[in-house]
């Protein structure tokens, strides 16, 4: 054995040599650095339309009432905690020349300090438990509460549908309390990726899904809740302002979660009952000179697209009658309802504009500073594939996307309409042509959204004059 | 056990194991590979868990790798959905399975029995056996990719995405069995540790005298033969689901979904618990050393971790918030969330006390541990903030999640691990790691691990899903995503400098002949009593314990005005004896063997159940041979009476031996 017996001669501990000294503090500025670059990014909210630290609805912002004070109490504590390691670390550490055998004070405890460290804690967290209780009750529907909005929203693979239980105007009732309270097979108006809420109105949701779990979030409005299959799970949204309200599916949902969103638009309440009135009627007929639209219905009442997709007044009795024996739902739900396809802002789950979106006025105000600094690098504002600003149903129609879309959904979005026993479902596969495949789009229950039907440039023209007619 | 006694009076040779099957002779390598794939030797188990848990290291490494390549830039399309999703879902389970888990059962493996004073575990045979499921379950898992792709449903696996109409590969299957196979592997382990502790302490080691480690792997065996069975439990459901087309977790017949997360969790809570005890456990060993002074609140340290160990089955629903439980239970869970943060922060405090008035030295294991602490600090802090259910409605299944739970499993227990790694190295190998190339690994990696984990609180907050294979611009993701990623690399790149230092460092001992100290931390605890590396026999006699850090004050005494005055050197108390006259159980094939037909069987039931025939009769030929070979290597130079009744591992080896010559010669007759 060797002779090692003082540990301060162990050879391995010499002094530390210079580029370890200049790397270790280059390493602490660094972290330095990070953590205030995090803490200044928290409090710039421009350009993060999924923000949780800037809640715009009410709800949201009691839910921020709580999460500032304790984020305050826990930054105190961390300062306290890692500045005092610091000081500590410093101030005991060995010098250079300290005797090793001469031996600090072998303290082994102090129950005085134990007790008091357990219960401070538990007194702060007893605080913050008092607050927590207290939100949780304000974030809990009331179901008895009147002028509230009834939704039920159905999570499936990969989109939101949102099915309104209203009263009726034409008979006098009132379209927040007339509502039947059964959700469980009847509906009055039926969309899908963006729900329409009148501003200043309680809603209150039935999540569900038709498929696996989802979770319904929309974090400038309220926190998220899961949609559970076979569950209806309540919870609540109130919009102050009008404005669009982006979300985003946040429980793992297979192949294209990150695919998965929706958008709350809310909008003044008058504005709010014609769009409702409007979504009742069923869809419309295009004008006779309109030969392209004429074309496209008629090849969508044919084709296999109203195996999946209803258009209230053109396919629902013809093509979709259960009662004739026709399979309309797939286990991931029928595809979206498309009567008033273009009364909507978005498609495909919220990730292609459907209509041109207003230019983003961060956005101009970015290009404004650039054009006083002289710069060219000026940013197109109303890009409509820039999906954080949604498209406008009022602005023209983006069709670029659609006709991309339309003439191969699995590209544009990872889907699974070709699922084989044993496999994943891969890119290539899923992207294959329907016919080429030699399949139909009657639907079994593991095929999973819009395959690739091979249409024609001339098809994909009639299909998209048509579907803009639905307004 | 009336049995037992009856046999022990029975001479040798009168004894049944020696007749019919002798033909069983147990191996008797003691070196190349044989003496690894044969051994029972807790030192070489514990050395072979470590070794796989760093191959498996390097996989999910590479996996996570993978993942911050993809997120790079908006829309990136270097993985596909389906890709993504694979290997996020086996990033996250073999971190956890077979990573974190078994490297704290590496350290449980080779420390636990050396820090008792035992000279193995209760059950050696079954110790290897725990070992081969281990590595058996870990290769099944890793197969999946070259026989249809990973499993695809997320650590988690909740139902019924994880169906077989929502996922029909084969990789959830292998998910599945893979796990089970690992499960049992935890286990046995368990069962063996446990009873290793109760039952084989030193002379005059009770339990308040115990090394901090042993504690805490004390608490986390509990948790695991606990926690285990309900996940396999949940496992058999789904692999019944996906295999038979039972219904358990069929909405369309009436099941209901959340089942499964109830189970997952329930299990899974006290998993990351059990994940994180035993570093807890390390740097509590470690702090003391390099404080040069006692660990402060002995007593409050172990109990808090006790208490960790049991309200840690009370909050498993905080992973549930938003699932739809009711507002009763999740201000329920809340509460209980939040109040297990008490025993986490005692122990905060008690670490950082007993820094306090010490000399510190800012050796690499302690760099390692002052890293837990602070990164520890950062991961409890946002940990509370979930357990404000109102706030976790806003952050769960965001990155703020991802960033929260890295900086406990890795900032906590990884950063743990490491500093373990080079505070006994010299312990397990007889060669002290590079301290410069350790102070260049402590620094990338908290750099690193800063810079990837730090920005995902802020992607959590500004809305960042997580999961998702890509993500859009316009979201204020793109800047941090890049930061991550190339923090990730800078990770990467420190585990590079760890092997990187222990291949230096072992080569450079060996070339110049370096002979390790047997004491280079002025170390504290009873393992130290043993030379090192330390030798086969662990110790030789066995040491009877006075006190806690007994090995320290058996250096130091104290005096009445509690000064510590040296009162003999290191090399003075380290055991110098040669180990003769001291049993050890043998090595035997069986176990492996036993464990080999587990994955085969598991093969066969996702492929052809004819191969499951076949795994099925090597389990069965694995056991006869384990309950029927012969309990002693004829050649060993010593009887072991106690042994012989054909239990699964019932060698007691810790047991102070009697070498008798007699009986040897009889035995040898008998069995050769």
């Amino acid at each position: 054995m060797s002779e090692q017996i003082n540990p301060s001669s162990r050879s391995h501990r010499g002094p530390m040599p210079w580029p370890l000294r200049i790397f270790g503090v280059l390493a602490s500025l660094l972290v330095v650095a990070l953590t205030v670059g995090q803490v200044y990014d928290i409090f710039q909210q421009d350009g993060k339309p999924l923000n949780t630290l800037d809640p715009r609805g009410p709800i949201a912002k009691d839910i921020q009432g709580l999460v500032q004070p304790v984020f305050y109490i826990a930054a105190a504590i961390f300062v306290l905690v890692l500045g005092g390691i610091l000081v500590i670390v410093w101030k005991y550490r060995e010098r250079p020349g300290d005797d090793e055998e001469e031996f600090v004070r072998q303290t082994e405890g102090n129950t005085f300090l134990e007790i008091f460290w357990t219960l401070l804690p538990a007194a702060i967290l007893a605080v913050v438990g008092v607050l927590t209780v207290g939100t949780l009750q304000k974030l809990q529907p009331d179901q008895k509460k009147p002028d509230v909005l009834k939704v039920k929203v159905i999570g499936q693979q990969w989109w939101w549908a949102f099915q309104y239980d209203l009263g009726d105007s034409s008979k006098g009732e009132d379209l927040l309390n007339g509502h039947n309270g059964n959700y469980e097979d009847t509906w009055d108006v039926n969309t899908a990726t963006e729900l329409v809420v009148p501003v200043g109105t309680e809603v209150q949701l039935k999540i569900t899904s038709r498929d696996v779990i989802h979770s319904f979030w929309i974090p400038g409005l309220n926190g998220k809740k899961d949609a559970v299959p076979g569950m209806l799970n309540d919870w609540k949204l109130f919009a102050d302002q009008p404005g669009v309200y982006l979300g985003q599916c946040t429980e793992f949902c297979g192949l294209s979660h990150a695919n998965m969103r929706m958008l709350v638009r809310a909008v003044p309440m008058d504005e709010w009952k014609v769009w409702v009135e409007n979504q009742r009627k069923p869809a419309a007929e295009p004008a006779a000179e309109n030969a392209d639209a004429v074309a496209g219905r008629d090849y969508f009442k044919s084709a296999q697209c109203a195996q999946c997709h209803l258009i209230r007044g053109l396919t629902d009795k013809t093509v979709n009658d259960p009662d004739k024996g026709v399979k309309t739902q797939l286990v991931s739900g029928a595809a979206p309802e498309l009567t008033h396809f273009a009364s909507r802002g978005m498609f495909g789950g919220a990730i292609f504009n459907l209509h041109l979106p207003d230019p983003d006025p961060a956005c101009e105000k970015r290009n404004a500073d650039k054009k006083t600094k002289g710069a060219s690098d000026l940013e197109n504002c109303g890009d409509p594939t820039n999906i954080a600003n949604p498209g406008n149903p009022a602005n023209p129609i983006n069709r670029p996307s659609l006709e991309a879309w339309l003439r191969n959904p699995p590209k544009e979005k990872p889907m699974c309409p070709f699922p084989q026993a044993g496999h994943s479902c891969s890119a290539e596969e899923s992207a294959a042509n329907l016919e080429t495949k030699g399949e139909t789009a009657v639907l079994d229950e593991r095929k999973r959204g819009m395959p690739n039907f091979g249409l024609s440039e001339a098809q994909i023209d009639q299909l998209v004059a048509y579907l803009e007619t639905l307004k | 056990m009336a049995d037992d006694t009856a046999m022990l009076a029975l001479p040798a040779a009168e004894r049944p194991r020696d007749l019919a099957l002798g033909v069983f002779t147990r191996p008797r390598s003691k070196t190349g590979w044989r003496s690894w794939v044969n051994t029972v030797d807790h030192k070489k188990i514990g050395i072979m868990y470590g070794v796989s848990a760093l191959v498996f290291l390097l996989i999910g490494g590479f996996e996570a790798l993978l993942i911050r390549a993809q997120l790079w830039s908006p829309r990136n399309s270097l993985l596909s959905a389906d890709q993504y999703n694979q290997v996020y879902t086996m990033h996250g389970t073999t971190m956890v399975f077979l990573v974190v888990m078994p490297i704290g059962a590496a350290f449980a493996n080779y420390l636990m029995p050396l820090q008792i004073g035992a000279r193995d575990v209760a059950f050696p045979r079954l110790n290897a056996f725990s070992f081969w499921c281990f590595l058996g379950g870990g290769i099944f898992l890793n197969s999946s990719w070259l026989l249809g792709g990973g499993a695809d449903g997320g650590w988690f696996m909740y139902a019924p995405n994880s169906g077989v109409i929502y996922s029909p590969s084969h990789g959830i299957d292998f998910w599945n069995l893979g796990l089970i196979i690992a499960g049992i592997a935890s286990l046995v382990g368990s069962v063996n540790l446990i009873t290793t502790v109760i039952n084989m302490r030193a002379p005059g080691m009770s339990l308040m005298k115990m090394p901090i480690f042993t504690w805490m792997t004390l608490v986390t065996q509990f948790l695991l033969l606990f926690a285990v069975p309900v996940i396999t439990v949940a496992q058999f459901l789904l692999m019944f689901d996906r295999l038979f087309n039972a219904n358990f977790f069929n909405v369309a017949q009436g099941a209901n979904p959340l089942l499964w997360q109830h189970l997952f969790w329930i299990f899974g809570h006290p998993e990351v618990y059990l994940m994180i005890l035993p570093a807890f456990g390390i740097v509590s060993d470690i702090l003391p050393v390099f404080s040069r002074k006692p660990i402060f609140g002995y007593t409050f340290i172990v109990f808090s971790g006790v208490a960790i160990g049991f309200m840690g089955w009370g909050v498993w629903a905080h992973h549930m918030f938003v699932s739809g439980i009711g507002p009763v239970s999740v201000m329920v869970f809340s509460l209980t969330t939040m109040f297990i943060a008490v025993p986490t922060g005692v122990k905060i405090l008690n670490w950082t006390a007993t820094m306090v008035g010490g000399k510190l030295k800012f050796d690499t294991p302690m760099l390692f541990s002052i890293g837990l602490i602070t990164m520890f600090t950062i991961g409890g802090l946002s940990g509370v903030s979930h357990s404000i259910a109102p706030a976790d409605t806003q952050q769960t299944d965001t990155y703020y999640i991802v960033a929260h739970f890295h900086y406990v499993l890795f900032g906590g227990a990884f950063f743990g691990f490491v500093g373990g790694l080079y505070f006994w190295f010299p312990k397990a190998f007889g060669v002290l790691l590079n301290e410069t190339l350790g102070k260049f690994n402590f620094w990338f990696m908290l750099i690193g691990f800063n810079l990837t984990f730090g920005p995902m609180h802020i992607l959590g907050m500004q809305g960042m899903s997580r999961r998702i294979y890509t993500y859009d611009e316009g979201f204020g993701f793109t800047f941090w995503n890049r930061l991550a990623t190339v923090g990730a690399f800078t990770l990467g790149s420190s585990i590079l400098f760890l092997i990187f230092n222990i291949i230096y460092s072992v080569r450079r001992a060996k070339k110049l002949g370096l002979e390790c100290p047997n004491d280079p931390w002025d170390a504290r605890t009873l393992e130290w009593i043993a030379p090192n590396p330390t030798p086969e026999w662990n110790f030789d006699p066995i040491p009877t314990v006075t006190r806690v850090d007994d090995f320290w004050y058996r250096k130091y005494e104290e005096t009445a005005d509690h000064r510590l005055v040296r009162v003999a050197t290191a090399d003075e108390v380290v055991q110098h004896s040669n180990g003769a006259g001291v049993h050890l159980p043998s090595p035997s094939y069986w176990p492996l063997i036993t464990a080999f037909g587990i994955p085969i069987l598991c093969y066969g039931l996702i492929f052809t159940l004819w191969l499951a025939l076949v795994g099925g009769l090597l389990i069965v030929a694995g056991l006869y041979g384990w309950a029927l070979e012969p309990p002693d290597d004829p050649d060993a130079g010593h009887d072991h009476h106690d042994d012989h009744h054909g239990d699964a591992g019932g060698e007691h080896a810790g047991e102070p031996t009697e070498a008798e010559a007699g009986s040897e010669a009889k035995e040898m007759e008998t069995v050769g």
